[in-house]
């Protein structure tokens, strides 16, 4: 179990030290999951509240929020036309980063940020950045 | 939202599924495989550097375990928009992993994204379902 390498360090045992439970919320994370990281982090403000990398620790790991955005139904446009494009197209373009706007090519570069230039203002509405790798 | 099957879009012999995922930051959309066997989600290092000025880390130095090797990068909580062309939109935070010697395309990771909404895929008419829990 991946989880079981972050469960080595007992912080509950010893004389724990923020670095304790510090450590075991890094092992947490390293073993690929967030499960428990946050219940760790508040067991190490219990203990020691004041202490700035288990405050920092506890709020990155808060719950997450969705949110359903009802204002939006029908503001994007179908995205068959860009993929259209790259199946097409993908080849000609290799390792070049491309910017496209409803099936259209706006822009192929060598950087995302010379692609962001080229789109400038238009919407997510309807257009793409990809690097073609 | 509509999903490629992309030979092209990506360096790959297999079909994928990529979706549309927006970043908040940059009003810009870009394209993410699908990977419910990744942690967490995986930016390219370019979108990552456009970001990272807006983010603070959840945790830096974090190790994660691929199929290219392991790499050292940060966990950043980034703010996504899963955008629909038909049915609501989500607003969500997605768990992303940064690093500058990933080398691969942008990945949807569970741990990252998906286990915070409900998804279905159908491979039949290309259709990639998603909603709030």
């Amino acid at each position: 179990m991946k989880t079981g390498a972050a469960r080595r360090l007992d912080p509950e045992t010893g004389n724990p030290t923020p670095e304790t439970f510090i450590e075991e919320i890094r092992a947490i994370l390293n073993s690929g999951t967030l499960r428990g990281a946050r219940e760790v982090a508040e067991r190490g403000l219990a203990l020691f509240p004041d202490d700035p990398e288990l405050k920092r620790l506890h709020h990155e790991l808060r719950p997450f929020q969705v949110r359903s955005r009802p204002d939006l139904v029908g503001y994007y446009l179908d995205p068959r036309p860009n993929y259209e494009w790259l199946e097409k197209n993908g080849d000609r373009y290799r390792g070049k980063w491309v910017g496209l706007d409803a099936g259209e090519l706006v822009i192929a570069a060598d950087t995302l940020q010379e692609v962001l230039d080229g789109l400038g203002d238009r919407s997510s509405r309807s257009t793409l950045v990809h690097h073609l790798i | 939202m509509r999903y490629a099957e992309n030979r092209r879009a990506v360096v790959s012999s297999d079909a994928r599924i990529l979706v549309y995922v927006e970043l908040e930051i940059i009003s810009k959309t870009i394209v993410a495989m699908i990977d419910t066997a990744a942690p967490w989600c995986i930016f390219e290092p370019e979108v990552g550097n456009l970001l990272r000025p807006y983010l603070s880390p959840v945790q830096e130095q974090v190790i994660l375990s691929t199929r290219m090797g392991t790499l050292r990068g940060g966990l950043f909580r980034v703010p996504v928009k899963l955008p629909a062309d038909e049915g609501r939109p989500l607003d969500l935070e997605a768990t992303v992993f940064l690093s500058p010697d990933w080398r691969g395309p942008n990945f949807i990771g569970y741990e990252g994204l998906l286990q915070r909404i409900r998804f279905a895929v159908d491979p039949e008419t290309n259709l990639f379902y998603f909603g709030q829990i």
